[in-house]
Parts: C-alpha cells; sequence; structure tokens
C-alpha cells in the first residue's frame, strides 16, 4: 500500500519541498536492531512514475537495489536472482531482512511527514522536528539549504525492532 | 612466470604504501555517480586504513584480524571479524600474501603493470577486480560489481616502504558512537 502523502492543510509544510517530482540523493544510513546492523551508502532516485532505492557498501559495490513502480517492486541483491512483488516493504523484509519502510521514507527524507504522521512538532524556525507515524518515531538533527529549498541533513527513525540513522550529503532536483 | 608471480611480486616489493585517493561510482541505471576523495594506508600483513574525508566521513581500519568502519555523520561504529576471501574486502588484497591471493582469485596479466583478478568465491562483492601500475606503484583500482555497478579509484601521490605507525592501524571508538558488532564471537 502507497503511503498517501499528508494532507497539504493540516501543517505548515514547504509547498515547493512537496511538489518536488523528480529528485535524487546520495547518503549514508546506519541500519540497526540491537546490537546487530550495518552501514551503507544511500542513493535514492525519485521520478512521477518509479523510485530507485540502493545500498552500496565501501567501494560502491550494490548490496541492495530496489526498484518500485505503481503495483510492483523489483529487488536485486548480489549473486541472487531479481525478485519482485507488488509490496515494496514485504520484498525487503523478506529477502534483505530489514524492514525499512520505504514508503514513508519517501517523504521523511524531504522533510515531510506522510499521511499517518501524528504529534508533529515543528521547531523554533518552522521546520520539521518530530512526529510519530506507524509505531516509527522519526527526528530531525539537521537541516540544510539544497538549490534554494531547505532540506533535512541528519535525521533518525525508530521503531520496537529497528533504528535508522540517515545522513544526507548531496541533493538533485 | 604466472601472472600471479608478476603481481605477487610487484605487491610484495610494497610492504606500506599510502597515497591520496579519488573514487567514482557509476551505476547500471545511469544515475549520477559518485565522487569521493581520501587517504589510503596499508602495511603488509592485513592491515590496511581507509579515510574518506569528501563528501562524508568514513573511516575503515582493517587491523589484520577485524575489519572497524566508524562513521560520525551518522554517529556509528561498526565492527565485523575480516573476511578471510578476499572478494569481499578489494583493499585487503593489496596487503596480502602470494598464496592467499592465489585461492581467492583467477589472475591475468593484461600487460606487465595491469592485471585482471576474478574471484573464484562466487559470492564475491565483485565480479573483476583490476589494478594498474605505474614505476611499480598501484596508481589505479577499477572494480565491478555483480549488478553493474562500476567503480574506479586513481591513486596519486603514492609513496611506498614508509614508516606507519602501528596506530594508524589500529581503532577505539569515542564514547558516544552507537556500536554494531557484529563479531561472531566477542571478546
Amino acid at each position: 500500500c502507497a503511503t498517501r502523502s499528508i494532507d497539504r492543510t493540516r501543517y505548515p509544510l514547504p509547498t515547493e519541498v512537496m511538489e518536488l517530482k523528480r529528485w535524487e540523493l546520495d547518503g549514508r544510513i546506519a541500519l540497526k536492531n540491537g546490537k546487530e546492523g550495518f552501514t551503507a551508502g544511500l542513493n535514492w532516485v525519485e521520478t512521477p512514475e518509479s523510485y530507485l532505492f540502493e545500498l552500496t557498501g565501501p567501494l560502491g559495490e550494490t548490496r541492495a537495489r530496489l526498484n518500485a513502480t505503481p503495483g510492483l517492486a523489483t529487488l536485486e541483491l548480489p549473486n541472487e536472482p531479481v525478485l519482485s512483488s507488488p509490496n515494496t516493504e514485504l520484498l525487503l523484509a523478506d529477502h534483505f531482512g530489514w524492514a525499512v519502510p520505504v514508503e514513508s521514507l519517501k517523504f521523511w527524507v524531504r522533510g515531510l511527514p506522510d499521511a499517518n504522521s501524528e504529534q508533529v512538532q515543528f521547531d523554533p524556525e518552522g521546520r520539521l522536528q518530530t512526529f510519530e507515524s506507524r509505531g516509527w518515531q522519526v527526528r530531525y538533527l539537521e537541516w540544510q539549504q539544497a538549490n534554494g529549498l531547505t532540506l533535512p541533513k541528519r535525521l533518525e527513525a525508530r521503531n520496537e525492532q529497528l533504528q535508522l540513522k540517515l545522513s544526507l550529503h548531496d541533493w538533485h532536483f | 612466470q604466472s601472472a600471479a608471480d608478476q603481481l605477487s611480486t610487484l605487491l610484495d616489493k610494497t610492504n606500506s604504501y599510502s597515497a591520496q585517493f579519488q573514487q567514482i561510482v557509476s551505476h547500471a541505471q545511469g544515475q549520477k555517480g559518485e565522487k569521493s576523495s581520501g587517504k589510503f594506508e596499508l602495511r603488509h600483513p592485513g592491515k590496511f586504513r581507509w579515510e574518506v574525508n569528501k563528501p562524508y566521513q568514513q573511516l575503515l581500519i582493517s587491523t589484520g584480524k577485524e575489519l572497524w568502519i566508524y562513521e560520525p555523520d551518522i554517529d556509528s561504529v561498526t565492527v565485523n571479524d575480516l573476511e578471510q576471501q578476499l572478494g569481499a574486502t578489494p583493499a585487503l588484497l593489496l596487503s596480502s600474501d602470494r598464496q592467499s591471493l592465489i585461492n581467492s582469485f583467477h589472475i591475468n596479466a593484461k600487460s606487465a603493470n595491469e592485471y585482471v583478478l576474478t574471484p573464484k568465491d562466487l559470492g564475491a562483492n565483485f565480479e573483476k577486480i583490476e589494478l594498474r601500475f605505474a614505476n611499480g606503484v598501484l596508481v589505479e583500482l577499477n572494480l565491478q560489481d555483480s549488478l553493474g555497478s562500476h567503480t574506479q579509484v586513481l591513486f596519486t601521490d603514492a609513496k611506498t616502504n614508509i614508516k606507519l605507525d602501528d596506530s594508524r592501524f589500529q581503532f577505539t571508538p569515542p564514547e558516544n558512537a552507537d556500536l554494531i558488532d557484529n563479531r561472531r564471537h566477542t571478546e
């Protein structure tokens, strides 16, 4: 189920960011459950028809590549056959072993709550600070300017089982 | 002399090595590539330090036994047992002995300065690794992964057989960093 975007009127959100149709980001991501986990390079390419979510190792080697279009996602893992499913999050959880909330992350990485977000709080400068969404607690630690837009630089998302930390060092749109 | 012998002689001549590097990763699906740069140091046997300082901060240290990865931007420290198959940690192959090279790779020489390594272990991260030397010193590394990504690493102002202190290949995690401990049996 693709997560619908947030109801615009409910919160003072930056419209230009919400209206971004095509964007690409490069960053670092740490995924942890208990003591186990790993860090990876994150490359995300979003277009109106699809998005690409890719995790890479220290020398750029692909560790997981998720391609999602409405209704079908494919997952490529090194030395394994391509897998596909209508549900992107299930595909990642079942085959990559990590229930990464990619459908919601699509909004979180741009500093936007998703349609299930509650207890949404803003910081003194009017930027999103924290919210809760389907058991995830999301927190924004640092912001940056990219081509005139204010976008997140560092954020964290945590639920009972998993902890994600993201640092986004390159935005293109 | 076999390609493996030639490559081993080249690598054996370098007991320690240090250089600046520029890494460019290009992807199968034409996303724009990522550039990063930093410093690489290695010392036989099995020790290396891979320090990225642009556009993000990352420090990889192989102590010869363990691989530490420190990423201050996401305040994480990861430690893994050093995987012995060299296909998993290509930087390690540059500081490994002749026998482990032969055990891990099919080695062909394109020329006296260019060597192509294909991992024998099918689960390796890379399908092909190319090394290029100039005057006996490593200047370029090219890596092809199994999903169409290509990484080029160019080394500049390389120095060989210089004194590199033990501390360069040791790591103590900072207090606040979040430790991810993937070692099989921790002390």
